[in-house]
Formats: structure tokens, sequence, C-alpha cells
């Protein structure tokens, strides 16, 4: 069952970009680290947004419906939350770093972002459930805990251990939970600490309240539109701030507050052009392969990510073939037709990440355009009709079509094939819109590798225009 | 090697099965780089949705 505390929580903060360190943040107010979703050093909002929603499909348990019908966790777990993390670095083409905490795109540092705002959204929860005045007359009182053993127990920690305090007493926020300054755990970076209920009988006992004695909620965080006292805040802190955030920040000198200014971070959010899929490409290739291929491969999803989403494709492995051709893609034959298996590139062809695009091409045809089982460039589909109309108008496709009559040879002939003209088109189409060095490389060596293989950039134009208009019906752009 | 090249080789494939050179080209051509398999992975020579031949598996195609 969805813990709506916690949802809440997470919903209550906007995403904020800042090239702050871990310590830098620690050093803004609490109320306004509190409204925020943030992470040391990352100023993509765009990036943020997608932690935060992929984290609340977690905690929400939302479901995403597959093409064929089934249904499934949008985020299922940590593991499925760093797989679409790095899906969504590499669409925005942030390059893989050393893997260490500080890389962005490591299992390492998703993986604690994961545990981090889960845990904060999760102990929220139960610290505002532990507000509700029935639970907090009941239970007023909680112990600190170790659950977990760690390798470095902070000594500021030990001796609080199996202490009882009051929920509402201050020495929670700002003796022991120094490093996030709350009510609630985690109780700091990589703490093992824990809370649980004292019930009032105990807490009595202990002469943390007289006998009937009423407790009465901490007001502070409950509010989840918070601001800070400016009277809090050093002068030199508050210039920093205001010159790191400008108009994100509002300082309200009359009400003596400091707080985010909302419409301001949605318009930065709003702003951010790195794109985001919902369904993109990317998530439906099981990348198999290592080394130079891997990052090739990494680089055409990339580029497809940038350049349109794909309704939603089943997943299928992206293997690796020492074959004499440069890809291909798999397809299978079941009882209701032809489905997708997987795709197979060559790692030392001449254009690896072009062929990535030209065989997820083939795939799109078949899994995502016209009709199911069979592909649409072969079952006379009406919008990528209009796509094979435009490319046969052509020069290069007129030229193979003279080649084709004048040597009847099999390779012009193969050339000429609808699916295949479908999928040389779409990887020029994606090489030609995304911001891809390596794309744009790999394509001129194609199209200087054999006439008419390709396109030159003016015969390309209606095709191109053919294919952004069928991607516009089918709400992928 | 040719990206193209491809298909002379998967041609003589072919022929290695029995087929003629002719066939065995229009079979190629079909073929491609989509080719369609079955559950003992036999590849199927497809035009469209209608099926035109039952080939054994075929060396091109195998991926690591």
């Amino acid at each position: 069952m969805p813990f709506t505390e916690a949802i809440d929580k997470l919903g209550s903060q906007s995403p904020v970009g800042a090239a702050l360190s871990s310590s830098e943040w620690s050093d803004l107010p609490v109320e306004l680290r509190e409204n925020a979703f943030f992470s040391a050093n990352v100023e993509s909002l765009r990036f943020l947004q997608s932690a935060q929603d992929s984290i609340g499909d977690y905690l929400a348990a939302n479901v995403k419906t597959l093409a064929d019908g089934q249904t499934l966790l949008a985020t299922g777990s940590r593991a499925a939350f760093v797989d679409q993390m790095q899906k969504r670095l590499a669409a925005m083409g942030v390059a893989r770093g050393d893997g260490g905490i500080q890389d962005i795109t490591s299992e390492r540092r998703l993986g604690l972002i994961f545990n981090i705002k889960t845990q904060q959204a999760g102990d929220y929860g139960y610290w505002r459930q532990g507000m509700d005045p029935d639970v907090l007359n009941e239970f007023p009182a909680q112990r600190f805990i170790r659950v977990l053993d760690v390798k470095e127990p902070r000594l500021s920690h030990e001796e609080f251990q199996d202490q009882v305090y009051l929920k509402t007493d201050p020495i929670w926020a700002r003796v022991i939970n120094k490093d996030f300054g709350v009510p609630w755990g985690p109780w700091g970076w990589g703490c093992g600490h824990d809370v649980e209920d004292v019930d009032r009988d105990e807490t009595e006992e202990l002469g943390l309240l007289k006998p009937g004695q009423e407790v009465l909620p901490e007001k502070k965080f409950l509010n989840t539109n918070l601001q800070a006292s400016i009277n809090g805040i050093e002068p030199d802190l508050l210039d920093k701030l205001m010159a790191v955030f400008g108009n994100k920040l509002t300082v309200d000198k009359e009400a003596g507050v400091v707080r985010w200014n909302e419409p301001a971070l949605k318009e930065a959010l709003a702003a951010d052009v790195s794109p985001v899929r919902e369904n993109p490409v990317s998530d439906a290739i099981d990348s198999k392969v290592h080394g130079n291929l891997a990052k090739q491969v990494d680089a055409a999803l990339a580029a497809i990510d940038q350049v349109h989403d794909d309704g939603s494709l089943p997943e299928i492995p992206l293997r690796s073939t020492a074959r004499n051709l440069y890809g291909y893609f798999q397809p299978q034959i079941v009882d209701d037709g032809i489905t997708a298996n997987y795709i197979a590139i060559r790692p030392d062809g001449a254009w690896p990440a072009l062929t990535t695009v030209h065989e997820v091409g083939h795939f799109l045809d078949l899994e995502a355009i016209g009709a199911k089982g069979g592909f649409a460039s072969m079952d006379g589909d009406p919008l990528i009709q209009e796509v094979l109309a435009a490319a046969d108008d052509t020069d290069a496709i007129q030229g193979l079509r003279e080649r084709f009559a004048r040597l009847q040879d099999e390779t012009t002939k193969y050339l000429l094939r609808p699916e295949e003209i479908w999928a040389r088109a779409y990887a020029q189409f994606v090489a030609a819109r995304a911001d891809s060095p390596v794309l744009t490389t790999q394509l001129a060596a194609a199209q200087a590798a054999e006439k008419f293989r390709q396109w030159d950039a003016a015969d390309f134009a209606p095709v191109a225009a053919a294919i952004e208009k069928m991607f516009l019906q089918l709400g992928w752009l | 090697m040719k990206e193209t090249d491809f298909i002379q080789e998967l041609i003589v494939e072919i022929m290695q099965q029995g087929y003629d050179r002719k066939t065995a080209g229009d079979y190629a051509v079909l073929i491609g780089d989509t080719p369609v398999t079955d559950a003992r992975g036999q590849v199927l020579v497809m035009d469209g949705r209608r099926r035109v031949a039952t080939l054994q598996p075929l060396k091109m195609f195998t991926a690591e």
C-alpha cells in the first residue's frame, strides 16, 4: 500500500539544480533544503525531475502498461531506478565516468540517491504519522537504536544509542541529526541508526512526562511550504545563495524570511532543453555488449532518445556479432506473426553507431509502426508509405533504380527493399537531427563509402519532412 | 569489407544448402539484415507476411 505521507513529502519538493557540494548544500537553512529535490553538484533540472518522478513511482508503487497489455511496476526496485537513470543520463548525452561516488552515472552514486531519497521520504512519513495528536500521546517518545552495523560508527551517535527522548525534543534535529537537521532519519550519512516508539507508560517511568501530561506536535515541519528566517542566515551566506540561485530564491525582508520562488523554479525547469522521453527507445534495448561497442551503442541510443519517443516497445537484447555483416535485426515467427528477438552489431564495422540506429529502424518498423505481427514498410502501412514515397522521388533511390536496371544485381535489389530504404532513411534522420558527433562522422563515412547508399542533405530533406510528419502523427515528437 | 558484401556471402551460404544461384540470390535479398527465425533456429524466407521457404540455420546470423 502506498505510503501517502512519504509520497506527499517527495511531492512537496521542487527540483533545484546547483553546482554545490554536499557540504555547501548542508550550509543552506534546513527549511530550504527540505523543500528542494537536489543532489550534490547536479545542475540538470531535467535529471532531477526524472529522478524525483522515478522515486515517486517507486514510493507510490505506480504501474505501467506494456504494448502487449501486461502491467508491471514503473520503478520496482533500487536496481530499476539506477537502470532508468543511467538511460536518462545517456539520453541527455552524459558520458559514463569513473564509476566513483562523484560520477552521476555510477551505480554507486545513483544507488545512494535512491537510498537517501526513499529513506528520507519514508522516515518523514513515519515521523509525520507520529505527530498525529492521538499517536503522539500514546507513543510520545522514541529510542535511538542501531539497526545496521557500519564500517565506521560515528562517535557522536554512540552516546545517544539506546537513549530515549520525546519525539518533540529539539535534540533529534539539532544534535543527533546534524547532517540533515531534521527530526527524522536517515540520521546522518552512512548512519546505521533508526528509532523505535516508546509508549506513554515507559516515557512517564523515565520521567520524560508527568502522568497525563499532554504532548503537542512539533508544527514546524508539518508545514510542507517552508521558509527560513533571514535572522538565522549569515549575511555572507545569504549573498552567496542569491548569487547561486538568483531569482529562484525570494527574500522577503518585510516578513524576514527567505523561501524558494516556485514560479521561477517551474520556469527554469521548463526552460531546461534536455529532452526526457516518456518511452525512450533506449528503455527497450538491453545492451549486452562491452568496450568500444558499448560506447557506440550508448551514443546511438542517446541520439535516438534526443530525437524521438517510441510509444512503447518490447525489450530486446543487443548483442555483438563477429560475422561478415555490420549488423542485423533478428525477428522470430510466433503464432500471431513476427516479433522482435534481438539486434546484433559487429564491433569492427565501419560505422557501428549508425548501424545500431539502422537496426533500431527495423525494430521500430516491426514493433512500433503499423499493425502488429509484420513490418509496416512491407504491410503497406499508410504512414510509412508516405516516407517511402518521398524517398522514391529522391536522386539516391532513382540512382539505385537505374543501377539495378543496368546490373540486375542482388545487392542493389536488396538496397531497394522498402524495409531497407526505411532503415537507412531512419538512420540518416536520427544522425541529422541529433547532436551527436559520432553519428555525424559515421553518416559522412557511409555517404562517402557507396554512392546512393545514403542521401545528400538536400536530396534527403523531403524524406526527413515525411518522417517528421509520421513521428508527429505517432506522437513521438 | 564493404557493408553490402554480406549479400554475396549469404548467397554462397544458401547455395551450400542445395539451392541454385538464382534462388539463393532471391532468398538473400528477401532475408537481408532482418533474418526471421523460428523456434528451431531455422531461417524463414519471408516476403512480407508470406513464408517463401524455410532454410537451415545460417552461420551469417550468429550473435555472441
